[in-house]
């Protein structure tokens, strides 16, 4: 076999672990079992998001359908999977290309840094076509279902598909491998690392906003709009011009004859524009920045050695703390919520495209029309949890020790005590982001000091059994074994678990608070059951923590 | 068969070399014994020479080939087993070695009579269908060594080979090494252990706070009287630190 194919074979058995299923399979059966059970849990609670989004894009097909353009929900899958794919690319490129542990042992084999770099983008791209298949398939089958076009666009769709996450990819790989060419020549990597994935990703989401807000200069806003909705593809145009790909794809299928080729075309030779020169480049700094991240900062300047001791609790939170500051995969998807947050929240205050879009206006006049009234706080509180639900450092804290789990199991710490100290830093992460986004929020919508310390406040306590879910996720099924860091956050089902968790404690809440002002109970009822239902919820939550630590702890197996 | 001219290494652009202009010369059918107090730099100078890590300064050759301008040609010409046992733990023992020889463009027919060779010689046959998971420490040790030797490369570079193999193992890596030489072949090796040093070195280097501080034959080390290479390596590794502070 080609060295090539065989080390791709290798990468992808490795990661989706395919050999220790088939040996489960064999061997251990009972195993196997958990793996079927867990995937069907999983696909239940995928499929109810599946349910909705396919809910959604019909009904945008019958609005779509009034204007002449049943076409656009294409348009907006697609573009709504690049864009998803261009923003956390660059996170899932750096875990699997230059953060994994394999670096120094694939360095040492006679193989062409290119190959190397070409088979971990081809896992990275594995990894995103249930994501690209999430938002494709939908629209593609209700747009058929519509048009009734036949086989040949059902081709034609699966090689959109495959082809839709290359381009958004390659960015992401440029972007990543400059950054750690950039790092190879300095001294405070991990720094560097974490602030340079943070400033890409937040000029990624501003450019973005930037090409929204780019309006063709033609004539009168009248003139434009009149002109959009008289061409056959100006709708899509018009959306699609945040993701051009998105525009070639919707052609390519709705579309016959030449011009479905035409586009077609544009999508195969763009994506292979992109990636030719960015594996040629592979080529030449792929490897160095991967070794960069093998070598340790030493600091030149000797530091006192301080023998300070902690409280127990004390010393699995810093720890946890410090671990996920020095490891930038974990550094980055546990803060994102904490930049993404405030930056959306603070945007409209730039203008551009977000602040002019009329669904957006309208909803912030629809809370304005509230004024200060419980409402109000209920819904900007609903937002803050969400973000802080965001946090991926809770949902992760016991994968993320991995082949390091032995320590937590060795050492004289009862695991109650444990868990605790793990849910307080993951909880403190949580809460800095819903402050940050709770002051940008107040910054950009002027809000007064007490609605902003209600919802701030609301959303602080709320987040508290947010949390406690999550650990409780990743408490019952940790994910020890993996080959990079980036599988234990962001591949890891418990964090997605988590979030859903998250969402769905959010919807009671807001279900209950709902009900309780449509009783036009008085706001001291309303917040004074909330918290009751908040206080309960954590309550039941620390009970069963701390005996699920307790029992979970002697048979998990690092 | 492996030369290194004037390299340094300094970690993260940092102050301190872990490794500090070393020379070193490791000719054909010899074994060549890399001692050193830890933190020497030792695997540092290993890492260097088969090109995990980018050299800071000067060149190493390996084969006739250098390592940082035609790295696939002298990767090929090396085995390397590394300081540490994490390899991919999803994999079973003969997948790893088949990718190891596909990598190393080992014919099926060579492979199957070397991948058989050494699991009989380690006692792998059982293991090697399991997932790497499921091994011991001195396991993952034999399928590493293993997958390192069985394109049978002209040197072999082995970090610390014999921790975690058992008496028997250890003995019989030895005797392999010894093999090896005989037929014209290169070991490089480093290790803590000096009863093997002493036994089956042909020449010695000894490392210190990144450099060299002898390199010899046993006799040549010994200077005068008939020391051993322990009283050796603690006097010369001693006055190595007394300079320094
Ligand atoms: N990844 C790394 N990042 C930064 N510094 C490192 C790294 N690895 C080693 N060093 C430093 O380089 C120097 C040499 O280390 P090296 O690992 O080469 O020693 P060694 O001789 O192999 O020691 P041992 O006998 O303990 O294996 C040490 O000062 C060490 O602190
Ligand atoms: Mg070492």
């Amino acid at each position: 076999m080609s060295k090539f194919l065989s080390l791709l074979k290798l990468q992808i058995n490795s990661r989706f672990g395919l050999s220790l299923a088939k040996y489960n399979f064999r061997n251990n059966r009972k195993e196997l079992w958990k793996a079927i059970g867990m995937t069907l849990v999983i696909l239940v609670a995928l499929g109810q998001f599946v349910f909705i989004y396919t809910l959604l894009m019909s009904k945008f097909h019958g609005a779509a359908m009034l204007m002449n353009s049943p076409q656009l929900i294409l348009t907006m899958g697609s573009a709504a999977a690049g864009l998803l794919i261009l923003f956390f690319g660059i996170f899932y490129i750096l875990g699997a290309l230059f953060l994994a542990k394999d670096t120094e042992f694939l360095a040492s084999l006679p193989i062409r840094q290119s190959s190397v770099f070409l088979s971990k983008f081809i896992l990275v791209l594995l990894g995103e076509y249930p994501i690209a298949l999430f938002f494709m398939l939908p629209p593609v089958i209700i747009y058929e279902v519509g048009a009734q076009k036949g086989i040949l666009y059902y081709i034609t769709a699966l090689v959109c598909i495959l082809l839709l996450p290359i381009v958004p990819l390659v960015i992401s790989s440029l972007l990543s491998m400059s950054l750690m060419h950039a790092v190879s020549r300095s001294r405070r990597r991990d720094l560097i690392i974490i602030t340079g994935s943070l400033v890409l990703f937040l000029a990624l989401f501003l450019g973005q906003n930037l090409l929204l807000s780019r309006m063709p200069e033609r004539g009168s806003e009248m003139d434009l709009f009149l002109d959009i909705l008289q061409r056959r593809d100006g709708l899509v145009e018009w959306s699609g011009r945040i993701f051009p790909p998105s525009v070639w794809i919707t052609k390519a299928l709705s579309h016959t004859g030449a011009e479905a080729l035409k586009n077609l075309g544009w999508l195969v030779l763009v994506s292979a524009a992109c990636f030719i020169p960015v594996w040629l480049l592979s080529s030449l700094i792929y490897q160095k920045g991967a070794t960069a991240q093998l070598e340790a900062e030493k600091k030149t300047v000797s530091k006192k050695l301080t023998y300070k001791g902690s409280s127990p609790i004390m010393v699995i939170f810093k720890n946890e703390w410090r671990i996920i500051l020095r490891t930038p995969v974990y550094a980055l998807n546990s803060l994102i919520g904490v930049i993404i947050g405030p930056v959306i929240m603070i945007m409209p205050l730039f203008g551009g495209a977000l602040a002019q879009d009329p669904d957006l206006q309208a909803i912030f006049a629809l809370i304005d029309w509230f004024g200060s009234s419980p409402v109000r706080v209920l819904i900007f509180s609903g937002i803050l949890t969400l973000f802080g639900a965001l946090n991926a450092a809770v949902s992760s804290t016991y994968s993320r020790e991995g082949s390091t789990l032995w320590v937590l199991k060795s050492i004289p710490v009862k695991p109650q005590v444990q868990a605790a100290g793990k849910l307080m830093a993951g909880y403190s992460i949580s809460l800095a982001c819903a402050i940050a986004t709770s002051l940008a929020m107040a910054l950009s919508m002027k809000l007064s000091f007490l609605v902003w310390l209600s919802s701030a406040a609301l959303s602080a306590a709320a987040l508290f059994p947010v949390c406690l879910a999550g650990i409780l996720i990743d408490l019952a099924r940790p994910k020890l074994h993996w080959n990079n860091p980036t599988e234990a956050i962001k591949q890891n089902l418990n964090v997605v678990l988590g979030m859903l968790a998250g969402a769905t404690i959010i919807l009671a809440l807001g279900a209950i608070g709902y009900g309780l002002i449509k009783l036009q109970t008085s706001p001291i009822l309303l917040y004074g059951v909330i918290a009751i239902v908040i206080t309960a919820l954590s309550l039941a939550g620390v009970i069963v923590l701390g005996k699920t630590a307790a029992r979970v702890y002697s048979r998990l197996e690092g | 068969m492996l030369s290194i001219k004037n390299v340094s290494k300094s970690y993260a652009k940092g102050k301190v070399k872990a490794v500090d202009h070393i020379s070193l010369e490791v000719r054909r059918g010899e074994i060549f014994g890399f001692l050193g107090p830890n933190g020497a730099g030792k695997t540092t100078t290993i890492k260097m020479i088969t090109g995990v890590l980018p050299i800071g300064l000067g060149t190493i050759t390996v084969n006739g080939y250098d390592i940082e301008k035609d790295p696939i040609n002298a990767k090929m010409s090396m085995g390397y087993v590394p300081d540490t046992h994490d390899i991919y733990d999803r994999l079973t023992g003969i997948e790893y070695l088949n990718f190891i020889a596909d990598v190393y463009g080992v014919s099926h027919g060579e492979r199957k009579q070397s991948i058989e060779k050494y699991l009989d010689m380690f006692d792998m046959k059982q293991a090697a269908g399991q997932p790497i998971k499921s091994y011991s420490h001195g396991m993952k040790q034999k399928i590493i060594v293993t997958g390192a030797l069985l394109h049978n490369p002209p040197l072999w570079i082995l970090d610390e080979p014999m921790t975690g193999l058992d008496p028997k193992s250890a003995h019989l890596l030895k005797e392999e090494m010894n093999r090896h030489c005989q037929k014209g072949n290169t070991v490089f090796f480093s290790t803590h252990i000096l009863e093997v040093a002493e036994r089956l070195c042909h020449r010695i280097g000894i490392i210190n706070k990144g450099k060299i501080i002898a390199v010899g034959t046993l006799d040549e080390l010994r200077s005068s009287g008939d020391k051993s290479l322990e009283s050796i390596f603690l006097e010369l590794t001693d006055e190595g630190s007394e300079i320094h502070e």
